[in-house]
């Protein structure tokens, strides 16, 4: 046990004592594993973190499962939702019937009427300047903060409110509630978020692991020279071995220990960020025991099975290393084994399926296939090319004889590439989807909730919204029509004045008195619960527009002073108020109409038709940020590898140019070397990002639509790091590894 | 009195290269015997033959009464450690680690304790003159001082055969006789026996005895004059 200890230990000052190749490798794999396992333990943190968000919202959830509660000691409620800035607005208006109605959590007693509790984050941002939009909301006096156990997030912007108004409002937004936390919700299903978030993890995660490996490697040929003299002196094959291992355990400790400290340091953090509108409390950030525990044995057993890899087919003996060169057997088969597990896997996307566990471990299948794939590919492009330059020969006859090694630090640029590539064509094809209507003739904003369809009410509905700068309002009122004859729905009747109506359909010229036609309605129609209507003899035909064209096959439009008598709230569908922007963007105008719609009613339902926010905003920013720092992990590894290759041929090296080869030559083949594989593994990524992109687009529900700076750009920004690596490295090096000198080098 | 280690009959090829076509070897407890030869006449090979570093594919190497052919590789390396020590021309110092370090592995590896190991080597290299360089790694060294430090590691577990091939093959002349001084001076102070592979008769002068190998074969130095 002390041998064992004792070698092991030996292995441990190895580490340290490498001189500076010795101490890079050391520091980079440090850094790779701290890199992997914060990422690891913040991935194992999320299921926690979820089930905490959700336990929470249950908790102070106002739901009533659709029941009607009867009146007791029970608590009116209005939920008002609102939005600030792109974030959602939580607010809850209150009004207990009794003193024993149940008190929210996180509030210590029921808000006064015109009073509130806010959450901090709210309070902040009524505190920030330009905050006069979102004050004009919640027209109601602070009492106090919500704590934790009444907020799902940190961030979250919520307030309750006391409304003594309630009582006259319940069946019109207001309800009872018997008690908090009564029922579960479910959470929106939201499969391609789900599959993005794990394709953004393996686009992450597994170059970390691929230079990880790298690492360990470099340095290989000095390390397996260290152990033949280790042999000499009397250790045995096994005692090699632990030495070997111990070496390897100081990067995994250091970097296990370092990647902790990151994890707690984000954890730190956490609390201030919101991810998709969402924050979660520090307190809720805390890893699955048995998530953490594989993360870390992941850590540990990659290291240890990246030391015994580099180790495999060499034979330590104690007069030297003697390294077994298998002949390379450009096999498909089982390279293909991943790749296809992948596609059937990912087959629901296409099927209009949701079972993202099964696509996201698809979409990682192919995606940590590629890497098997890529030394396939290389023998293949140069055998493309039989003949050219001596340059090219040296490069190919290298290339082709030893494919993995001259693909192992590029794998991980293909990969990350890969994934970067789908994830970013997804993301513009959402963006693009994101700033255009469903329909041109839409409006930009749709508000629902009045129940008063009278003409007078509509004019000042319109006059409230025209309030705010560059706001045009229409509203109409909607009743449904039924075929009394078969009971079915046959179409609509729409009230507004010709603005409203010209806002709905195609009408031509109009006056108030006028009605308009669309479809075949016969002489007359019936609203649904409400009267029968003559369709007027004078009504002129129409053609609806946009949205509201959809599925309807009959409508009758009046304007008012055309409109049937008998109609008014019999059988009223909806009274909805469309907004079109003169000026500005929805962003900028979403406080005040808000604030507007609040102004008349609480309970208005504002609906946004082209998004305010850019939903993916925050996990573009992941994105970017993480592949930023993967693709300089992936420069250094390769500067790494390009270095390590450079130092094992520099005899080789010296040997060409010793008969003759120019230094232009030599550089050009150790030139070609490199590159090789890059174009080749770039053309793999491109080709897997796109498929990739296409299920993530078709499981987003928006159009296939392929961005070429979406996929590009990472290309570009790949190729160019594998030319700088190489020509950072090659340059000052050239004379160097071009030097006969290195004859006599031992 | 016994011989210590005898090689009988060894044959060793590489492919189509023959190295011993029937080599042996005898070697008394304490002597110092050279090994010479023309370059790639097999000598070196005989060495690490006899050394157990490499198995002949056949004939029988007998190391005090025991069969090293048939060892195991954990019954060789507990051999190196404890009862062999070896110096080569170059490559056998881990350039990692600092002289001390490199006097002290053997000890190390056999499972004795730092400060004990370190001790005995800091003892050895006082000895052999490298009381300064304890803490310098190998390539702060100069040729000489690395060829000491190697003896040093070499004889800490007081080894009763002492392998040396070419062991001055990379040093100057003067150099090469400093190390020859004490490498057979601190072998003869401590009762080891000296394998000594050299092509320079200077060096083989240092030698008790003598033998040549000429294609694969050794021949007592004696009669192959």
């Amino acid at each position: 046990m002390t041998r064992v200890l004792t070698e092991m230990l030996l292995g441990m000052r190895l580490a340290f004592a490498g001189g500076r190749r010795g101490r890079t490798r050391t520091a980079l794999s440090t850094g790779g594993v701290a890199l992997g396992t914060a990422v690891l333990l913040l991935s194992a943190s999320v299921p926690v973190m979820l089930d905490t968000r959700q336990a929470r919202i249950e908790a102070f959830g106002p739901f009533t499962g659709g029941v009607d509660v009867p009146a007791g000691d029970t608590l009116l409620v209005g939920v008002v939702e609102s939005s600030w800035h792109g974030s959602d607005l939580r607010g809850l208006l209150m009004w207990p019937e009794t003193e024993r109605a149940p008190v929210p959590p996180g509030i210590p007693a029921f808000p006064p009427d015109g009073r509130m509790y806010v959450s901090p984050a709210l309070r902040e941002a009524l505190a920030a300047p330009g905050s006069d939009r979102l004050r004009a909301q919640m027209p109601y006096e602070i009492a106090g903060t919500i704590g934790d156990a009444g907020l799902a997030g940190p961030q979250e912007l919520a307030y309750y409110a006391g409304n003594r108004t309630l009582p006259d409002r319940i069946g019109e937004g207001a309800y009872r509630l018997e008690r908090f936390g009564a029922y579960r919700v479910s959470e929106d299903d939201d499969t391609a978020t789900y599959v993005m978030l794990g394709l953004m993890v393996a686009t992450l995660l597994l170059p970390v692991a691929i230079f990880i490996g790298a690492s360990l490697r470099f340095g290989g040929d000095a390390r397996d020279r260290r152990l033949a003299a280790i042999r000499l002196v009397g250790g045995d094959n096994r005692a090699t071995l632990r030495i070997a291992v111990g070496e390897s355990l100081v990067p995994t400790a250091a970097g296990l220990l370092a990647g902790t400290v990151t994890y707690l340091l984000v954890r730190a953090m956490i609390g201030r960020l919101s991810l998709f509108d969402v924050s979660v409390f520090t307190s809720d950030v805390r890893p699955m025991p048995v998530l953490a525990a594989l993360s870390v044995a992941a850590v540990i057993i990659l290291a240890a099975a990246m030391t015994l890899l580099g180790l495999r087919g060499v034979a330590i003996e104690p007069l030297g290393v003697v390294r077994r060169t298998v002949l390379w057997r450009g096999r498909l088969w089982w390279r293909l084994i991943l790749p296809v597990l992948g596609l059937v896997l990912m087959y629901p996307a296409f099927t209009g399926g949701k079972a993202e566990t099964m696509v996201t471990i698809g979409v990682i299948a192919l995606l940590t296939g590629l890497i098997p794939l890529v030394p396939y590919l290389i023998p293949l492009v140069v055998g493309a090319v039989p003949g050219g330059p001596v340059s090219w020969q040296l490069a190919s006859r290298q290339l082709r004889q030893n494919p993995v090694a001259s693909t192992r630090a590029v794998t991980g640029i293909v990969v990350g590439v890969a994934g970067v590539i789908a994830l970013n064509a997804t993301f513009a094809t959402v963006d693009v989807q994101r700033k255009v209507h469903d329909d041109p003739a839409d409006a930009d904003y749709s508000i629902i909730g009045s129940t008063d369809p009278s003409p007078a009410a509509m004019k000042r509905l319109n006059a409230a919204f025209e309030r705010v700068d560059g706001v045009k309002a229409t509203t109409t009122a909607s009743y449904t029509l039924y075929d009394p004859a078969t009971d079915t729905y046959q179409g609509f009747l729409f009230v507004g004045d010709c603005e409203a109506l010209d806002g709905i359909a195609d009408i031509g010229r109009c006056a108030d008195g006028d009605a308009f036609v669309f479809g075949d309605t016969g002489r007359d129609v019936t609203v649904k619960d409400g009267p029968r209507v003559a369709v007027p003899a004078k009504a002129r035909p129409a053609v609806l527009t946009g949205s509201t064209a959809q599925n309807v096959f009959a409508a009758v439009l009046f304007t008012p002073a055309a409109a049937p008598e008998g109609l008014s709230r019999a059988g009223l569908d909806f009274v909805t108020t469309s907004i079109r922007l003169t000026s500005g963007t929805p962003a900028e105008k979403s406080g005040d109409i808000r604030a507007a719609a609040i102004s008349v009613d609480p309970f208005l339902q504002v609906t946004n038709l082209v998004s305010e926010a850019d939903r993916y905003g925050a996990m573009k920013t992941a994105l970017n940020i993480g592949s930023t720092i993967i693709l300089l992990l992936m420069g250094l590894g390769l500067l790494l590898d390009v270095a390590d290759r450079l130092h094992d041929r520099r005899r080789l090296l010296g040997v060409l140019a010793a008969i003759g080869a120019t230094r232009a030559t030599v550089l050009r083949s150790v030139m070609l070397q490199a590159l090789v594989p890059v174009v080749a593994g770039l053309a793999l990524a491109v080709a897997t990002g796109i498929g990739l992109g296409v299920v993530l687009m078709r499981l987003s529900e928006v159009p296939v639509r392929i961005d070429p700076v979406a996929v590009f750009s990472p290309v570009a920004a790949g190729a160019a790091l594998v030319l700088i690596c190489t020509v950072a490295i090659l340059l000052p090096a050239a004379r160097r590894v071009t030097s006969t000198e290195q004859l006599q080098h031992e | 009195m016994n011989p210590l280690l005898i090689a009988e009959g060894l044959h060793k090829s590489y492919g189509p290269t023959t190295a011993l076509a029937g080599a042996d070897l005898v070697l008394h407890a304490g002597e110092i015997l050279s090994i010479m030869g023309p370059s790639g006449s097999g000598k070196s090979t005989l060495l690490h033959c006899a050394a157990g570093l490499t198995s002949p594919d056949s004939g029988h190497i007998t190391y005090d009464g025991r069969l090293l052919t048939e060892m195991s590789d954990v019954e060789r390396s507990a051999l190196r450690r404890r009862e062999f020590g070896f110096v080569f021309q170059f490559g056998q110092l881990v350039p990692e680690l600092t002289a001390l370090e490199n006097v002290a592995l053997p000890l190390r590896l056999d499972g004795i304790r730092k400060r004990a190991a370190e001790r005995r080597a800091t003892g050895l290299l006082d000895r052999l003159g490298l009381a300064g360089k304890a803490r310098s790694r190998p390539g702060e060294l100069s040729g000489g001082q690395q060829q000491r430090v190697a003896v040093a590691r070499a004889l800490i577990a007081e080894p009763k055969v002492l392998f040396a091939d070419e062991p001055t093959g990379a040093l100057d002349s003067v150099s090469g006789e400093q190390v020859m001084e004490m490498l057979t001076r601190s072998a003869r102070q401590s009762g080891a026996a000296v394998v000594l592979v050299t092509h320079d008769a200077r060096i083989a002068a240092y030698a008790d005895r003598g033998i040549v190998v000429r294609d694969g074969r050794s021949l007592d130095r004696a009669r192959a004059r």
